[in-house]
C-alpha cells in the first residue's frame, strides 16, 4: 500500500477535523455530506464531492473511508468495499452492531479504529503501561477511574446522548486497555435521577476477571469538586493518574512491608496529545504496519457491552450477572 | 439514686479507656464507682497509673460490679467480642450503658441487644460510633433538613490510611481477627463515618450493595498470630429516593491519604473530613461560580464527657439527644453484615425487606 492514504469523508465535517487529517497524512479525494468548498477552505482542493456513499465507495484512490457520525451499514458497507474505516464517534452503536462489524472486518481483511482511544495517547497511560506490564504493582486487587467534570483537553461532544458518548467510552477504553480487557463478572449502576437541569452522575461496580473491583464515576456537571484520577491497587504497589488541573500528576508507591509505601516516582506535568495524534497513529498503522492505535472493532464491542449491561443494570435496577 | 452526682464503672483498661473513657468520666456529672479488666494486673495497674481515688473499687467481671452499690451506668471499652454480652447483662440488672464501637459483631447479637433495651423500659443504651456527630455533622444534617443541597443523588466515604494497620504497629492482636473484631478498617472505622452520613442524612434506607474486600498484605505478627480481616473494602449501595453511596475503607494501602464524606445534591456539595470532624464544606453556586463557604462547626466537649453530661440530663427526666442508639447500630451493623457478605458471595445483597 501506498504511504499517502487517500480518505473518502462521509457525513459533516468541518474544516478543522478535515485539517486534522491532512495534518496526520491522509490526503481527502473524496467527500459525500460536506461541499467540495469546506474542502477548498480546509487546503485538500482535490477532494470532490460525490452524490452518493455508494459513489464514494466506488473511487479506487479511497483506501480509508472515515464516517463523521456512527453508522453501522455505512461501516460494514465501507468495509465490504475493501475499505478501512475511521469512525469519528462511536455514538450509539450497539454491542450487535459492533459484533457484526468485527465480522465483517475479518471476512474483508480491513480493518476499523473508533475515535475513543484518546487518553490512552496521553503521557502517564504510556507510563502506567510500562509499571503494569513490568509487575511493578503485583496481583491487582482494585482500580478506580472518577472523572468529575470533563477530562481536561477533551472537547464537549454537542450531539453526546448521555455520559458514555461524552467522554465515558474514553474513560473505559483508557482504564480497559492498561488492563488489558479484562473479563467482567457483575456489573452494578447507579444513575442520579435526571429531572432537566439535575446535573448527570453514573457510578458503576464491576467485579472483573483476576480479583478486581473495578469502579468508574462519570459526572458531568454537578457540584463536586474537580476531578479526573485513576488508581491502581496492587499487593506490591500503586499508581496514580491524577490527570485534573491542579492534580499531582502521575505517582507510584512502592510496597514497604510494614511500613508506609515509599513513593518512588511523581511527574506533575499532564498534556493531553491532540487529536491529530490517533489519526497519525492510524495512517501509521495503516501504512507501515505500526501496532493499531485503538480502538479496535473488537475493543468498541466490548466497550458496547458495557454501556448495554450498565443501562441493564439501571432499568432493571439489579447487579447484572455477565457471562 | 445521687442525681446530682450518678455512678458509673468503667469496664476495660486498655487504650480508649485511658484516652477517652476515664478522663470523659472525670470531666462529667458522673462519679468513677469501680473499674474493671478480665485480666487483675491490668486494672490493678491502670487504677495505680491513673491514680485514681482508693474508693474507686478493682473489679474483674461484670458481676463484681454488679454487687456494687451507687452504680447506674457502665462505660464498655472491651473489645467488641465482649460488647454485646456485657451491654445485654447490664441492662438486665438496670444499667445505662455507654459502648465502644462497632457495636457487636454481627446483626444476631445486635437484634439480642434491642430486646434487652425493649424488655427494660427507661434504660438507654448508646454506641460511640457517634463520634463524628460533633462539630460540623449538625450544621450538615441542618443543611440537608433546609434543603440546601436540594436532593442528594451520590454519597462517598473515603478513608484510606496507607499504614495504619495495629497488627504492624505491635498493637493487640484482637483487631486482626474476626471472630474479636468482627471485621477489618470497614468495621473499626467505616461505622464512624456510616454513622454520621445516616445521621446527616436522616438515617435513608439502603435497598442494596454490592462490596469487595481484599486482604493479601503481609503482617509484621509473630508466626501463629490470627490475620483474617479485610485490608480493603469496596461498595456501591443503593439507597431509596435515588441516592448512591460508594465507599472504600483501608488502614493499608500503596496510596496517598484519603479522608473525606461527600454528599452532592442537586444543588449543593457537603465535603465533610473524616479525621478531623469539625472542618467541612458546603460547596454551591453562587453567581452562577461553584464557592465553598466553611461549615458551622462548635467547639464542643470531647465526646465522652458530653455523651455523659447527656445522660446526667436524662436521669433526671430530660430527654436529649444521646449517641448511636441500639436501632441505629443494629441498621449499621446489618449493613456492614452485607456488606462482608455480598464480597464474600461476590454477588449483590438485597436489604431484608427488599428482599422480602
Ligand atoms: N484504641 C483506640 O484508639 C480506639 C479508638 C476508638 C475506639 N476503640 C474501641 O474501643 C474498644 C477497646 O479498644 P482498645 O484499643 O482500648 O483495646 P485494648 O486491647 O487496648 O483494651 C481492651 C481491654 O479490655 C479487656 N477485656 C477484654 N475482654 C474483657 C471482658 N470481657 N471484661 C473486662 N475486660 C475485658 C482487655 O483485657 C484489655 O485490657 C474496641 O471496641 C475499639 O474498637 C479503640
Amino acid at each position: 500500500m501506498s504511504a499517502i492514504l487517500g480518505l473518502g469523508i462521509a457525513g459533516a465535517y468541518d474544516a478543522q477535523r478535515l485539517r486534522a487529517c491532512v495534518e496526520a497524512g491522509f490526503e481527502p479525494r473524496a467527500l459525500f455530506g460536506s461541499s467540495a468548498a469546506l474542502a477548498r477552505e480546509a487546503g485538500c482542493p482535490h477532494a470532490g464531492a460525490c452524490a452518493s456513499f455508494e459513489d464514494l465507495l466506488a473511487r479506487a484512490d479511497v483506501d480509508v473511508v472515515a464516517l463523521a457520525a456512527p453508522h453501522e451499514r455505512q461501516a460494514a458497507q465501507a468495509l465490504a468495499a475493501g475499505k478501512h474505516v475511521l469512525c469519528e464517534r462511536p455514538g450509539a452503536l450497539s454491542a450487535e452492531d459492533c459484533a457484526a462489524l468485527v465480522r465483517a472486518a475479518h471476512r474483508h481483511g480491513r480493518t476499523a479504529a473508533f475515535a475513543c482511544a484518546r487518553l490512552r495517547a496521553g503521557g502517564f497511560t504510556s507510563l502506567a503501561r510500562q509499571y503494569l506490564e513490568a509487575g511493578r504493582l503485583g496481583a491487582l486487587y482494585r482500580v478506580e477511574a472518577v472523572v468529575h467534570g470533563r477530562p481536561q483537553g477533551l472537547d464537549p461532544a454537542p450531539d453526546a446522548s448521555g455520559l458514555f458518548e461524552d467522554f465515558g467510552y474514553e474513560l473505559l477504553d483508557q482504564v480497559l486497555d492498561l488492563l488489558g480487557w479484562p473479563r467482567v463478572r457483575t456489573l452494578c449502576a447507579h444513575q442520579a435521577p435526571e429531572p432537566p437541569g439535575r446535573p448527570r452522575h453514573l457510578s458503576l461496580f464491576a467485579r472483573a476477571g483476576r480479583g478486581i473491583a473495578l469502579s468508574f464515576e462519570f459526572a458531568s456537571g454537578g457540584l463536586l469538586r474537580p476531578r479526573h484520577s485513576i488508581n491502581f491497587l496492587g499487593d506490591r504497589g500503586g499508581l496514580l493518574i491524577d490527570h485534573a488541573e491542579g492534580g499531582r500528576g502521575f505517582s507510584f508507591f512502592e510496597e514497604a512491608p510494614g511500613r508506609r509505601a515509599k513513593l518512588l516516582e511523581t511527574k506533575a506535568v499532564f498534556k493531553l496529545e491532540p487529536c491529530g495524534s490517533i489519526l497519525e497513529a492510524f495512517r501509521e498503522h495503516l501504512a507501515e504496519g505500526r501496532p493499531h492505535p485503538g480502538t479496535t472493532p473488537e475493543q468498541m464491542l466490548e466497550l458496547a457491552r458495557w454501556r448495554e449491561r450498565a443501562a441493564e443494570a439501571l432499568q432493571s435496577d439489579r447487579e447484572v450477572l455477565c457471562v | 439514686m445521687n442525681l446530682e452526682r450518678p455512678g458509673i464503672a468503667l469496664i476495660g483498661c486498655g487504650q480508649i479507656a485511658a484516652n477517652c473513657h476515664l478522663p470523659g468520666i472525670q470531666a462529667s456529672p458522673f462519679a468513677l464507682r469501680a473499674v474493671c479488666d478480665a485480666e487483675r494486673e491490668r486494672v490493678e495497674r491502670f487504677k495505680r497509673e491513673q491514680n485514681l481515688d482508693a474508693s474507686v473499687a478493682v473489679c474483674t467481671s461484670l458481676d463484681e460490679i454488679l454487687k456494687l452499690d451507687g452504680v447506674q451506668a457502665v462505660s464498655i471499652a472491651t473489645p467488641p467480642a465482649s460488647h454485646a454480652p456485657l451491654s445485654i447483662r447490664a441492662l438486665d440488672a438496670g444499667k445505662h450503658v455507654l459502648c465502644e464501637k462497632p457495636s457487636t459483631l454481627s446483626a444476631s447479637e445486635n437484634r439480642a441487644v434491642c430486646a434487652a433495651v425493649a424488655r427494660n423500659p427507661g434504660l438507654t443504651i448508646q454506641f460511640f460510633s457517634s463520634r463524628f456527630r460533633d462539630g460540623a455533622a449538625p450544621a450538615a444534617r441542618r443543611f440537608v433538613r433546609e434543603g440546601r443541597l436540594g436532593v442528594p443523588y451520590k454519597a462517598d466515604i473515603q478513608f484510606w490510611l496507607p499504614a495504619a494497620r495495629t497488627c504492624d504497629r505491635g498493637g493487640p492482636p484482637w483487631f486482626g481477627q474476626k471472630a474479636h473484631a468482627g471485621g477489618g478498617p470497614f468495621m473499626d472505622m467505616g461505622q464512624y463515618f456510616l454513622d454520621r452520613l445516616f445521621f446527616i442524612l436522616g438515617w435513608p434506607r439502603w435497598r442494596r450493595l454490592s462490596a469487595q474486600t481484599f486482604s493479601g498484605f503481609p503482617t509484621g505478627n509473630p508466626p501463629g498470630v490470627v490475620y483474617d480481616v479485610e485490608d480493603h473494602m469496596s461498595l456501591l449501595a443503593h439507597f431509596d429516593g435515588g441516592l448512591a453511596l460508594t465507599l472504600e475503607t483501608t488502614a493499608r494501602v500503596n496510596q496517598h491519604y484519603r479522608w473525606s464524606t461527600t454528599v452532592a445534591g442537586s444543588a449543593g456539595t457537603l465535603i465533610l473530613d473524616n479525621a478531623a470532624p469539625r472542618r467541612a464544606v458546603f460547596r454551591a453556586l453562587k453567581d452562577g461560580v461553584p464557592v465553598e463557604e466553611d461549615l458551622e462547626a462548635p467547639e464542643s466537649a470531647p465526646d465522652m464527657q458530653a455523651r455523659l453530661e447527656r445522660l446526667a440530663l436524662r436521669l433526671k427526666g430530660e430527654r436529649p439527644e444521646l449517641g448511636t442508639d441500639h436501632e441505629q447500630a443494629l441498621y449499621i451493623t446489618e449493613f456492614c453484615e452485607a456488606a462482608y457478605r455480598s464480597a464474600a458471595e461476590g454477588r449483590e445483597l438485597r436489604a431484608p425487606e427488599e428482599a422480602a
